[in-house]
């Protein structure tokens, strides 16, 4: 009968567990789904992290290219996100080019590096003028189950973490770049963002980490991106209704939870690569 | 690379670092010696039902290559103009993910794409009992996250596994196995390098790549991909290598799929 109620009427149905101050699959309003993190899994890739909230999956590999550097800044180097939703990660995706969702997610995510110099450009360069890496970070969404933001950051850091990229010299008699494939070194993370998702439910009730229902059926969607020293990287608020500055800050004190929360996952999962080798 | 306006943009051209290795620092290529027979096939991974979001899904790791599929629908036809009143469509979409090979591969779907998800396509129409879904299609997505050799073989076998799990009604399963003739040699389930094969090598006699769809209950090929330049009884011969080493495979993919659906469908309690 529950089942019936839902598909008739979603919103009456979510409404009356929000009365009750907590959510169909369970959990309470501030709580999000169980996190796991796979690192280093596809070895034909610089760095590779997967990860699973709830039932969203993510994988994101990290190819590292040689190129010129850019005309205009000739001491740094590139970093290219691109999000994918392919039409095997949920049966509202068609195949062919990015739809919006996609585009704007690539977007997103390539503002939150620029916004909290996650990587030191400068590193990436190796001969000014002449050399440097562009590193394709590719993420691809495996299954959709809402809250594809948060997941697309904790995988792009977790790949860029693990990331190790062979040492490159350039031979000055032939003026040709040398690669050594057996010297490999990690990069430097300068900043560790983590994002949190949020969802407003009737222009009132708040809740953390919707799933694609959720989303579907919330009045306005916000994503808040904090750093590890508790500093604001990026507000992400795509239209919807209006949010009054306590409830804004209130989400953002959840975020600076959620931070320490995701540290911890990735110092743990990072250090237990350590000591497997 | 075409213009992709509706991705971040990066830099024009570049370079995989491959191609600049030191001609002394190149790194070994391994062998089979030790690890498993040339008749052998690699051991193999197998899940069902990953995917919340489909109808059914299955993830299969043979040695490094990883491939993940998706089933969705039974679903109205997308094209009307085309629909067969009295039989389904299987569609079919095959994609490898750019980190998945050495080089890295472009976004928009390639040549070589597209004609693995109609190779694909071929071999597992026969398998599928599309007259029981009239005016419907059933949509079958792959995609292969690590290219480590056989990606179409495999494939092929993830994409049955994965209608299996999704309730879709078949014939039986279809199964792949792949070979790589070298000479008189040949190497079942090659992995990217011995599939590649040495550049030398390349000039011999009898090179070539073969891959098989089988049903292995009714003992019928479904699809037969061969490529190079091999004689008449070592392609014959190597066929019937490749329906041994479906067979060899076959109880690991049934296990996966009794595991999957007394997931689903519990065993009543005694």
């Amino acid at each position: 009968m529950a089942a019936g109620f839902k598909t008739a009427e979603p919103l009456e149905y979510h409404r009356r567990f929000l009365k009750e101050n907590c959510r169909p699959d369970g959990r309470e309003l501030g709580e999000f789904r169980p996190t796991t993190l796979n690192i280093n899994s596809i070895n034909t890739a610089n760095g590779s992290a997967m990860v699973k909230v709830g039932n969203t999956t993510v994988i994101c590999g990290l190819k590292a290219e040689l190129t010129m550097p850019p005309s205009d800044a000739p001491s740094k180097g590139y970093i290219v996100p691109n999000v994918d939703l392919p039409p095997l990660c949920s049966s509202r995706f068609r195949p062919g080019p990015p739809g919006e969702q996609a585009q704007a997610a690539s977007q997103f995510i390539a503002d939150v590096i620029e916004s909290s110099d996650l990587v030191n450009m400068e590193e990436l360069c190796i001969e000014k003028a002449k050399l440097c890496w562009v590193l394709y970070c590719d993420i691809m969404c495996l299954d959709y189950d809402g809250n594809l933001l948060d997941t697309c950051i904790i995988a792009l850091l977790a790949a860029l973490k693990n990331a190790q990229l062979p040492e490159v010299t350039i031979n000055k008699d032939t003026d040709l770049a040398e690669v050594d494939m057996k010297k490999k070194k990690h990069l430097k993370i300068n900043r560790h963002p983590v994002g949190s998702s949020f969802a407003v439910f009737d222009d009132t009730i708040t809740i953390v980490d919707p799933t694609a229902e959720e989303e579907s059926l919330s009045t306005a969607l916000l994503t808040v991106v904090t750093d590890e020293e508790d500093r604001l990287c990026a507000v992400h608020k795509p239209g919807g209704t209006s949010l009054s500055a306590e409830k804004l800050q209130h989400c953002i004190n959840r975020a600076v939870t959620r931070h320490t929360e995701i540290n911890k996952l990735l110092n743990k999962v990072m250090d237990s690569m350590k000591t497997s080798k | 690379m075409p213009f992709d306006t509706k991705r971040i943009r990066g830099p024009e051209e570049s370079q995989s670092p491959l191609l600049f290795l030191s001609p002394d620092k190149v790194p070994e290529s391994s062998s089979r010696q030790g690890v498993r027979g040339n008749g052998d096939v690699r051991p193999v991974f197998a899940r069902c039902g990953l995917i919340s979001q489909a109808k059914g899904s299955a993830y299969l790791e043979a040695g490094n290559t990883k491939i993940i599929c998706s089933v969705y629908g039974p679903k109205e036809t997308e094209r009307k103009d085309e629909t067969d009143m009295k039989t389904g469509r299987l569609v079919c979409d095959f994609r490898l993910a750019p980190f998945s090979c050495l080089k890295r591969g472009a976004w928009i779907q390639g040549s070589e794409e597209r004609d693995l998800s109609a190779a694909l396509l071929e071999s597992l129409q026969p398998g599928v009992c599309l007259h029981k879904y009239p005016r419907s299609q059933i949509e079958v997505n792959v995609m292969v996250l690590e290219n480590d050799g056989s990606i179409l073989a495999h494939a092929i076998t993830c994409a049955s596994m994965a209608l299996a799990d999704g309730g879709i009604e078949m014939y039986d399963v279809v199964l792949g196995c792949a070979l790589r003739q070298n000479g008189d040699s040949c190497l079942v389930d090659p992995s990217y390098t011995e599939e590649c094969g040495n550049w030398q090598a390349g000039y011999g006699e009898n090179q070539g790549c073969v891959t098989l769809a089988l049903l292995p209950n009714l003992n019928q090929v479904s699809g037969l991909n061969a490529e190079g330049e091999m004689r008449e009884d070592s392609l014959t011969d190597a066929v019937r290598t490749c329906m041994d080493g479906c067979h060899k495979l076959y109880p690991v993919y049934q296990q996966a799929l009794i595991r999957a659906v007394k997931k689903k469908a519990p065993p009543p309690e005694k």
